[in-house]
């Protein structure tokens, strides 16, 4: 607020000279003369009692007499008075009300806004997925369940700064390989995402996830690399494979080459990190729907699990940022959106499947002497891939199985295949062990390797 | 009960009924301080008188005395007439208050029993005309309370002290205190351009009795949107809305005013922002100043 011009101010105390009686020495005759109310008027002034018209005229006077206005102020006692501000005429003279009364008003106008936006925007999306309650096909969800990573070599455990940034890297790593991912699969990807039925399979499998995801306490033990991967997805990522519950203890899972496999990573001893975080996800998946126990009783294998259940669950919840997040909660109330037919591979390295909604699961026969790693489906499309290279792709949900040998020109792939990514039945992208992706763009008929 | 005589029979305009004059009476408690209800009705006359219009019908003379302070105005008015138990019960309330009040004037213990005992005196009326006492409680009306009353009082009689010491200074005191030196003390804004105090002038005129009064509590006495509010009797809130309400509409006045006169906009503005020179007496700040020294005796 600009204040009073100083003419005004200056005009305004000059006013009281103006009818100054002569002769006085300084300022208006003393108080028994009639130029001033007596005590009674100002003390009822004070105390507002006085009447329109007493008032009216007593304003008047104190208007322009400085005197009568010091000994109106003085006459309400000092407890009445409300806490002074600090001297000093910036801190006085500015005036805080305008700015507290509108910015209220904004922040009441702006969490009513978010509200209103965020309860509209579930509503839609309850309306979508409660027409999807009875899906086409019961398979139909993308699944990719891989469990544990081949043995490496032990190695000491990483410090603490180097875990994270061996994470930071992956997560680096897996952002560019996902953006790779995306500009290879080209137009065909993102209409998987605006196709209505891609939309609801990545519902179904946010619903799926959502009730699979950790406590906040491993949400927040694995905090930076879920914020960063969630940065990323929400950046467009379109991963259409979703993490399954895996009834098998963490006990059952093979820990010690794991955390080799992770310490290996963190020393460089692996070309890219991408494979890292995809392994981690996929560990994740076999782990995470169980039930969580004390960290002391389950060392490393159940951490790093659990750490990377979180990392798969933000995955997916993450392919539809918003939807993400809601259907974390309407899967943590209801389980009517679970698929029936869910996938996991076992601590033994064997294909599992669960037509319970995974309370319990039965062993697939795929092939004999394959250590499986991974496990993924998209409708009747199972994949199914592990040690030596081996990949194996069922079109009729795992009653039969087809070995697919991944081969461009004289290359064939025979590293461990630690995870699998379908954007659509047809779209299969397969990652080694090596951190180097292959991509299928026809059910695994002729492949490519991204450099 | 040596004034009694003199508050019966003094002339009065309004005639309180006795039913209400018993009424208001027995609700002042006057019984405790001696006043009959004949001498209390006569005090209410007197008040009345002194506010009410010639005009003012019974209903309105009833309405005004109902909402007087009748209670202390018995007491303050017995006190004037020297009423031993009066006194006693007035001590009791409002000595502290009264010494309490001084101490928030000046500073220190002395000085602020001097001012409280200079006022007590006044009270208890030492004066003598035509053989009585007067007392300043006598001028009591009841209109606020009797400790907001004393407070002005006391507020009052710290002003006129402050007015009596200031002739009595010497001229060796006023050498000492640059007195010399001090510039012209006529009106700064006489100097700057004759359009723009006539505008101002006529814009402070158009503003209402109210308007003026926060204008000059907040700009020329720097009180506290608080104290303003306090003063004026609304929100802090609403008179904050206030001072910007009419700073603003000065400002635009003025503003106007001086492009009706031929100034452009720009002229205009910086010739409303023209500094002038505070030179005038500022009586409150030399009264603050005076706190910091000791009164003189």
């Amino acid at each position: 607020m600009r204040g009073l011009p100083k003419i005004a101010i200056a005009r305004l105390k000059a006013k009281p000279d103006e009818g100054k009686p002569t002769g006085a020495l300084t300022g208006p005759p003393p108080f028994q003369g009639e130029a001033h109310p007596d005590a009674n008027l100002l003390t009822a002034f004070a105390e507002r009692t006085l009447t329109e018209r007493e008032r009216a005229s007593v304003l008047k006077h104190l208007g322009q007499c400085a005197e009568c206005r010091e000994v109106a102020a003085f006459i309400v006692p000092a407890d009445a008075l409300m806490e002074k501000p600090a001297h000093g005429v910036a801190g006085r003279r500015w005036n805080p009300w305008p700015v507290l009364r509108w910015g209220a008003l904004a922040a009441v106008l702006g969490t009513v806004t978010l509200v209103v936006v965020l309860r509209s925007g579930r509503w839609q999306q309850n309306q979508e997925i409660s027409k999807s309650t009875t899906p086409p096909n019961p398979v139909g969800n993308v699944t990719m369940a891989p469990q544990t990573v081949a043995p490496l070599p032990s190695v000491p455990p990483p410090t603490e700064t180097a875990k994270t940034k061996t994470q930071a890297d992956a997560l680096q790593s897996y952002s560019n390989s996902e953006a790779e991912l995306k500009k290879a699969a080209g137009p065909q990807q993102d209409a998987s995402l605006q196709n209505p039925s891609g939309r609801l399979q990545a519902q179904q499998h946010a619903t799926v996830m959502a009730s699979l995801r950790p406590p906040p306490a491993l949400q927040t033990e694995n905090g930076p690399a879920v914020s960063a991967r969630q940065e990323q997805s929400q950046g467009g990522k379109a991963l259409s494979a979703v993490a399954l519950p895996a009834p098998a203890p963490p006990a059952a899972a093979p820990a010690p080459p794991l955390a080799a496999s992770d310490e290996a990573e963190k020393k460089g001893t692996e070309p890219a990190a991408a494979p890292q975080v995809f392994r981690s996800t996929t560990q994740s998946i076999a782990v995470s729907a169980e039930p969580l126990e004390p960290e002391a009783a389950q060392p490393s294998t159940a951490k790093t699990a659990r750490r990377g259940g979180a990392s798969a669950a933000m995955d997916v919840a993450a392919q539809t940022p918003m939807l993400g997040m809601d259907a974390s909660v309407r899967g943590m109330k209801s389980k009517a959106n679970t698929p029936a037919v869910l996938w996991n591979v076992s601590s033994e390295g064997k294909i599992e499947r669960s037509t319970d909604r995974g309370k319990s699961f039965q062993p697939i026969a795929v092939a004999d002497n394959v250590n499986f790693q991974t496990v993924a489906s998209a409708g009747n499309d199972v994949w199914a891939a592990g040690a030596g290279g081996s990949l194996f792709h069922s079109v009729d949900a795992g009653a039969n199985w087809t070995r697919v040998t991944i081969t461009s020109g004289k290359t064939t792939v025979t590293e461990t295949i630690t995870a699998i990514l379908l954007s659509t039945p047809q779209h299969v992208t397969v990652i080694t062990s090596s951190g180097s992706q292959w991509i299928s763009q026809d059910s695994g008929q002729h492949w490519q390797k991204q450099p | 009960m040596s004034g009694s005589q003199e508050t019966a029979t003094r002339p009065t305009q309004f005639e309180i009924p006795d039913l209400l004059a018993a009424k208001l009476h027995r609700e002042a408690g006057a019984d405790r301080f001696g006043l009959t209800t004949q001498v209390f009705a006569g005090i209410l006359q007197e008040v009345a008188s002194k506010y009410l219009p010639a005009t003012a019908s019974t209903s309105e003379l009833t309405d005004f005395l109902n909402h007087l302070r009748l209670e202390e105005l018995a007491l303050a008015r017995a006190c004037a007439l020297g009423s031993e138990a009066a006194w006693d019960i007035f001590l009791t309330r409002y000595r502290e208050k009264l010494f309490g009040a001084a101490h928030t004037l000046v500073q220190g213990d002395a000085n602020a029993r001097e001012l409280a005992d200079s006022l007590y005196a006044d009270l208890y009326g030492t004066r003598a005309a035509d053989g009585w006492r007067i007392s300043k409680l006598n001028s009591f009306t009841g209109r606020g309370s009797l400790e907001g009353w004393l407070r002005a009082v006391l507020a009052q009689e710290y002003v006129n002290r402050f007015r009596r010491e200031q002739r009595l200074v010497s001229l060796e005191e006023q050498t000492d205190a640059g007195v010399q030196f001090e510039a012209d003390t006529q009106d700064p804004s006489q100097a700057i351009d004759a359009r723009l105090r006539e505008v101002t002038d006529q814009t402070l005129g158009a503003l209402g009795t109210e308007d003026k009064f926060i204008l000059a509590n907040y700009y020329l006495d720097d009180r506290t949107l608080a104290e303003t509010a306090r003063l004026v009797g609304v929100h802090e809130s609403t008179i904050s809305r206030k001072v910007e309400k009419i700073t603003a509409s000065v400002r635009k006045a003025i503003l106007s005013g001086l492009m009706k006169r031929g100034m452009s906009r720009a002229e205009a503005e910086q010739t409303m922002e023209v500094e002038v020179t505070e030179l005038a007496v500022d009586v409150r700040r030399r009264l603050m100043q005076e706190k910091g020294r000791p009164s003189v005796p």
